[in-house]
């Protein structure tokens, strides 16, 4: 056996010891059967992606030997906690996801006509099969991608939540869900949010990761699978604030139909190792799709943003912008893979990744790459990687700004075209505070930056 | 020494190991203005450059005192905190970077070295009013990036615009009249002589003649090949005008 097939392997050796004796939901248990049956078929065939973050490859993240609650042991979780999120006061739906538990507040108790979020335990009877063919669907084809990550989430997914728009419904208020880790022990938690968007309907999901966990090594599967149906918009919002302890393997999977709209904006603020993959596939015509991404990484933090984009429509427009700013001795890695299938006239996708080395040791690997079987289109992509303009950072300490501060402005700077494209405006701001605050603490040193991450800044009310 | 501003003594620096300044010896008192000419690539912006501490350059040997603090030994920040201003040959873009939020942060840096407590929003939004109209800034340029899709005049102007706020005790305006028209540079001139008080002083370095009709010098150098080799009255910059810069080079070169 391989060392890869002993990895992942060990997953499936502790569903069988408890085989039958994990009570779940019918779906749920259709979604561990799948992703046993593909776990099954990849674990053998894996090959780590060379052009990924060493670090934030499945094989590495899942390797330590996490325990995972299949049993369903209640876990204590302070839930009032959550609330210290980062973002208070968007007047939001709230769901809290406490390690791998979904715990629904009050604020979903009185939903708009035509929404839905519920645990995936508890999906309507009418939405049971959309909701299982959308995630059999996704666990299958990524066989085909060889990638692990969807395949062991769906194997040991205990509870999930489905975030559902029915056709025609336009919901303004975000749905947000916070996800918080806080084990006692060394614990994987899968997690998965499901969002559909019916024909022309709408939806704002904000998903914020939090750990309360800073001495307990921590991995946070989550799947995030997307189907945006004919002229519906949705936009996906992450931001990631954890501790140097954190783990995250985040996918997100999304199918978009004729003149859907999806908007995905992720952000690292905070955490240790993160390893993330946006698979796109924009089956309808006249899709548009953008796809952004902030890091802001410090002592010894590292994250791997990897998006695949297939256009298969006409007439498809997507945009990508990543960007990070590495300080001390962070480590960052961008892949980014634009498919542009036969047939696909039309389509017009561009891909752009900056990244800003701060300190003298952080390293950044970027990979773009473009597919093209089609005549008719139009790709860019750009990737630079650089440092601070030095002849900036002269003018503005000759005008008495120090140094620190010159580095703060210029990052932020660097940054804000990222935060500026968020279209949804209380985030959009909240965002710039987020971004500032964290790059205050960032340019300190290691020492302080570990005493910040100890005093939680960015998890309290501000 | 109460009365220096500036004491500069045979001060040798330069750039990867090019020796540029070969020993320039300078000084300044308060309420003076000082002009500076000479050839181009002569040393002038390496000398304002090294002034304001300029990190591309290196100090061999010599030293600059500053009224009594040891210049070289500051961070270009604290020279500007201590009342040193350069105002650019080349202002220098930064996209992102509003110009409010620049000065914010210049003028607030400044208090807090002089422990005082910032300056109020209307408070700052009312200094920054006064200060443009002494340079008939626009006030649209205020929610712009720092000098990106200025015009050259509005560059300069923005230099002036700058000193203005920040009070140097020394300014050194850095060729600030090079592609200026006459208007234009009426107005840099007239807002860099209504800052002039009998404290601060200044240094003028220019290529013509032209802006010294504006801003009268009281004492003329002729910096050439890295050392002053020439220092003068106010008549020497009409000399350098009439006969060109050749009569110097060929006395320093045949020496
Ligand atoms: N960044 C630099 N790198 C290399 N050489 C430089 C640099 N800046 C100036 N020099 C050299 O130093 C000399 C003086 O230049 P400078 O101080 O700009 O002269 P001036 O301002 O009098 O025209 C010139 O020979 C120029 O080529
Ligand atoms: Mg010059």
């Amino acid at each position: 056996m391989s060392k890869y097939a002993q990895v992942f392997g060990q997953y499936l050796d502790l569903c069988r010891q408890v085989e039958g004796r994990r009570a779940a939901a019918p779906l749920i248990a259709r979604l561990n059967k799948a992703g046993a049956e593909a776990l099954g078929r990849i674990a053998g065939k894996y090959r780590p992606d060379p052009m990924a973050v060493p670090q934030t490859r499945p094989d590495s993240l899942f390797a330590p030997d996490y325990g995972v609650n299949l049993m369903r042991v209640d876990l204590p979780v302070d839930a009032a906690a959550a609330f210290r999120c980062g973002v208070p006061n968007l007047n939001s739906y709230v769901g809290i996801v406490a390690n791998d538990a979904f715990h629904p507040t009050h604020s979903l108790q009185s939903l708009p006509e035509g929404l839905t979020v519920c645990s995936l335990s508890a999906v309507p009877e009418h939405l049971v099969e959309k909701v299982i063919n959308i995630l059999i669907h996704i666990v299958d084809n990524s066989v085909e991608t060889g990638d692990p990550t969807e395949a062991l989430n769906a194997l040991l997914l205990s509870d999930g939540i489905l975030i559902h728009a029915a056709a025609g419904v336009k919901v303004d208020k975000a749905v947000q869900i916070v996800n918080i880790s806080n084990p006692a022990t060394p614990m994987l938690a899968p997690r998965r949010v499901v969002v559909i968007a019916e024909d022309d309907a709408g939806l704002k999901v904000l998903l914020c990761d939090h750990s309360q966990a800073p001495t307990v090594e921590h991995l946070s599967v989550e799947c995030v699978s997307v189907d945006a149906a004919k002229g519906s918009s949705i936009e996906i919002y992450d931001i990631e604030e954890g501790q140097p302890t954190s783990r995250r393997a985040w996918r997100l999977n999304a199918r978009q139909a004729d003149s859907s709209r999806l908007s995905v904006a992720t952000a690292f603020l905070q955490g240790g190792i993160s390893g993330n993959g946006f698979h796109v596939e924009c089956t309808g015509d006249h899709t548009q799709t953008s796809l952004s991404g902030l890091a802001i990484c410090a002592c010894g933090q590292v994250v791997d943003n990897s998006v695949t984009l297939v256009h298969k429509g006409l007439h498809g427009t997507s945009r990508q912008n990543f960007k990070s700013a590495l300080y001390d001795d962070a480590r960052g890695g961008f892949g980014g893979k634009i498919v542009v299938a036969p047939g696909a006239m039309f389509t017009d996708a561009a891909q752009s990744n900056k990244n800003l080395i701060i300190g003298d040791d952080a390293r950044m690997s970027t990979a773009p790459q473009l597919e093209i079987y089609c005549d008719e289109v139009k790709c860019s992509h750009g990737a630079t990687t650089g440092s601070l303009d030095d002849r900036a950072m002269f003018y503005m300490q000759s005008r008495g700004i120090p140094a620190e501060e010159a580095r703060r402005m210029l990052t932020q700077s660097f940054m804000s075209d990222v935060v500026d494209s968020i279209s949804f405006e209380v985030l959009r701001q909240r965002m710039h505070v987020l971004v500032e605050k964290r790059l205050s603490g960032a340019a300190a040193s290691c020492d302080t930056c570990a005493t910040a991450c100890g005093s939680q800044p960015l998890n309290t009310e501000l | 020494m109460s009365d220096e501003l500036l004491k500069v003594t045979d001060l040798h620096a330069g750039i990867e190991g090019k020796e540029i300044l070969r020993g320039i010896n300078l000084t300044i008192r308060p309420g003076e203005v000082h002009a500076i000419m000479g050839p181009n690539g002569s040393g002038k912006s390496t000398l304002s450059g090294v002034l304001a501490g300029d990190p591309r350059f290196t100090v061999t040997s010599g030293q600059a005192v500053f009224h009594g603090v040891d210049l070289l030994s500051l961070s270009p920040e604290d020279r500007s905190h201590e009342g040193l201003f350069l105002s650019f040959q080349y202002p220098v873009e930064i996209p992102g970077v509003t110009m409010v939020n620049f000065m914010r942060a210049a003028v607030n840096a400044k208090r807090k070295y002089l422990n005082e407590p910032p300056l109020s929003a209307n408070e700052f939004l009312k200094m920054m009013r006064q200060k443009r109209a002494i340079v008939e800034l626009d006030n649209k340029l205020a929610s712009r990036s720092v000098n990106e899709g200025f015009s050259g005049g509005e560059k300069k102007r923005n230099e002036i615009f700058q000193m203005a706020v920040l009070e140097p005790r020394l300014s050194i305006l850095d060729e600030t009249d090079s592609g200026l028209d006459i208007d234009a540079l009426r107005i840099v001139a007239g807002g860099v002589n209504k800052l002039r008080t009998g404290q601060n002083a200044t240094i003028v370095i220019t290529h013509y003649q032209r802006l010294l009709d504006y801003i009268k010098p009281d004492v003329v150098h002729i910096l050439y090949k890295g050392r002053i080799v020439y220092t003068g009255g106010p008549e020497l910059a009409l000399e350098l005008e009439e006969k060109g810069y050749d009569w110097i080079k060929e006395q320093v070169d045949n020496n």
